[in-house]
């Protein structure tokens, strides 16, 4: 079951999107797409670039890091064009105005992973 | 439209042909694809009757030739031509996208289907670059190297390979880059080293061997990379063996890249006369976008560092054409030689050009392409054609069959649907961890023989394959292809693609 926490330092009615924000104690970057909200780690795993100014594509569907033009899927954070590379993604919300955000779950971060997660 | 067979003048461009040590307003004649005569006697050499073009306030050279691209493989481009003639480059050279195991995909998919002349500089690892970091440093994919399948490939394709592609990397020291002299004498071509260490592998001392292993006529790209390894030691001197290298006749070529050019490095270079013999763009798609996006967009940047246009000019066209044992088509415009041609304007005022670290400088002048002929033919300028993201971002039709399914020929239906029982019995799985070399090689055996058994083409096979399951048709080795695709729907996929053909049989 998802556990959502208030995303803090942000407001979807005033902020710049991709926008920092506070989970917990970890700092994710959130994306605005055509789909809704998704976060995602603020740095792309190939050199540690500021994904701040990652560029959405692809209907939303992906970023393309500015630096190296590395790309991932935002749903699950797989490579596109950067096989053994991935992205933390993270679910994203909007209730009542404000942005709850949760860690992936565990079948997530299998996916994210390649990990096989064992059946329950 | 001029045409081969036709007869053109083109008048009043400012000609720099470094091979004629033209550097002057002059006609050219073109007659039936090849330069008839430069200068005064142009309009003589021609018919009466022939076509006249204005090239006044243009300059003209020999058509440019790129000796580092990738139109190959996993960073490739749906269309080539995009990346060569489109910009104005009518020759180039695909440099690592395919190995020894893929060149009979390479040749079949792309000999002579571009407009752009198009060769294969093949990396040594069978497979090519697949720009994949686990696969890189690891000794086992040399795959023992298949000296005699060089040698035949060598002799049933004469002209295609004009070097081998080896990468100074890390982790198995000196060894590879001595097999690769050893093989590029043994198959007669330069052997072109890749320097620069991106991919957080330990810098290794072969980083520098292969300046000691080259010999004169071989060549090392990415001279003004700032990564681990580069051509300056730790007070910012070249390094004596760089310079040993250079006055034994090594040629360094720029390769541009997406990660290999630093102002910083390159203007300490200069600054020692360290210069680079060749200019590359080492276009691919992870710099399409910025900061290379063309050959034309970084030569700015080498007037800005002191070369004259006359000598920017010949690093992409007489001395690569030279280099690469190419001088009889290309590099001059000299009668008799092929009408490639390249016009192009150098505009004045002030622009920003990045290195591949996000560092720019302001430069005064930048190179844009105005024209191009191939054979005399005229095509135009489309230099952000190959921004398309279809053209450059292979896309997997995971949820849809792709349109291109629906014209596949009822031959090649029916390779699809020989091809999935033949692939039935194999096991794969695609981890972002490990590709599975091996696998892949299995798997481009299956498809390969399954080509064979129903007597297609194999470049038909290969783009029946594209066409049931990507959007726009990448070359990407079929191996690799079918690895990434989870097996039961590449297997349903197949079966659906060739029953529609049945189904209207």
């Amino acid at each position: 079951m998802t556990e959502w926490q208030i995303l803090e330092g942000i407001d979807p009615a005033t902020s710049e999107f991709p926008a920092e924000a506070t989970l917990g104690c970890e700092t994710i970057l959130v994306f605005r797409t055509a789909n809704g909200y998704r976060g995602t780690e603020p740095l792309c795993p190939h050199q540690k670039v500021p994904l701040k100014t990652a560029v959405l594509m692809s209907g939303d569907t992906m970023i393309r890091c500015s630096r190296h033009h590395f790309i991932f899927r935002l749903d699950g954070g797989a490579g596109v064009n950067c096989t053994g590379m991935r992205l933390t993604t993270y679910p994203v919300r909007e209730v009542d105005g404000r942005l709850e955000g949760a860690l992936p779950d565990i079948e997530d971060q299998a996916r994210q992973t390649g990990a096989v997660v064992p059946a329950p | 439209m001029i045409g081969i067979g036709s007869a053109t003048v083109l008048k009043g461009g400012h000609l720099v042909d470094p091979s004629q040590g033209i550097d002057r307003v002059a006609d050219i004649a073109v007659v039936g694809g090849r330069v008839a005569a430069v200068g005064p006697e142009a309009a003589a050499s021609v018919p009466e009757g022939a076509e006249t073009i204005d090239l006044s306030g243009h300059y003209v050279s020999p058509g440019w030739f790129d000796i580092h691209i990738h139109a190959y493989g996993t960073l490739g481009f749906a269309d080539p031509d995009s990346i060569g003639i489109r910009q104005g480059v009518t020759s180039y050279v695909d440099a690592g996208g395919p190995g020894i195991g893929v060149m009979d995909e390479f040749a079949a998919l792309l000999g002579g289907h571009t407009v752009t002349d198009l060769y294969a500089g093949p990396y040594i690892r069978p497979m090519g670059i697949i720009g994949a970091q686990f696969i890189e440093g690891d000794i086992r994919s040399l795959m023992n190297f298949p000296v005699t399948q060089w040698v035949d490939f060598m002799a049933d394709h004469p002209g295609l390979v004009r070097y081998l592609k080896v990468a100074a990397l890390g982790s198995y020291g000196t060894g590879p880059l001595k097999m690769g002299k050893g093989l590029a004498e043994i198959i007669g071509v330069p052997l072109y080293g890749h320097i620069g260490e991106y991919q957080h592998q330990p810098v290794d001392p072969c980083v520098y061997e292969i300046f000691n292993i080259s010999q004169p006529g071989d060549i090392i790209t990415h001279l003004y990379h700032a990564n681990d390894g580069p051509v300056l030691d730790e007070d910012s001197r070249v390094l004596p063996v760089v310079r040993d290298a250079e006055r034994r006749g090594v040629l360094f070529d720029v390769g541009f890249g997406a990660f290999n050019f630093g102002w910083d490095l390159a203007e300490k270079c200069f600054a020692q006369d360290l210069r680079p013999h060749i200019i590359s763009s080492d276009l691919q798609q992870f710099n399409v976008l910025g900061p290379v996006k063309s050959l034309a967009n970084i030569l700015g940047i080498f007037l800005h560092l002191g070369m004259s246009l006359d000598e920017v000019i010949d690093t992409i066209t007489h001395i690569p054409a030279k280099a690469l044992g190419l001088e009889d088509r290309i590099g001059s415009l000299a009668p008799g030689m092929p009408a490639d041609i390249t016009v192009f304007d150098v505009e004045e005022g002030e622009f920003e050009a990045f290195d591949t670290y996000a560092v720019s400088r302001r430069i005064g002048r930048r190179f844009a392409p105005v024209l191009a002929f191939k054979h005399g033919v005229r095509y135009e300028i489309d230099m952000e054609l190959c921004q398309d993201e279809r053209n450059w971002m292979m896309q997997i039709a995971e949820d849809h069959i792709p349109e291109a399914a629906a014209r596949l020929s009822g031959r090649q239906r029916e390779f699809l649907g020989a091809l999935r029982p033949a692939l039935e019995p194999h096991r794969w799985t695609y981890s972002l961890d490990d590709m599975d070399l091996a696998t892949a090689t299995a798997l481009q055996g299956v498809v390969h023989a399954a080509a064979r058994r129903t007597g297609i083409p194999l470049r038909d096979a290969l783009m029946a394959l594209y066409g049931a399951f990507l959007d726009s048709p990448f070359t990407i080795q079929s191996g690799l292809l079918l690895l990434q695709i989870d097996r039961d729907l590449a297997l349903d996929r197949l079966e659906a693609v060739a029953r529609d053909c049945r189904a209207a049989a």
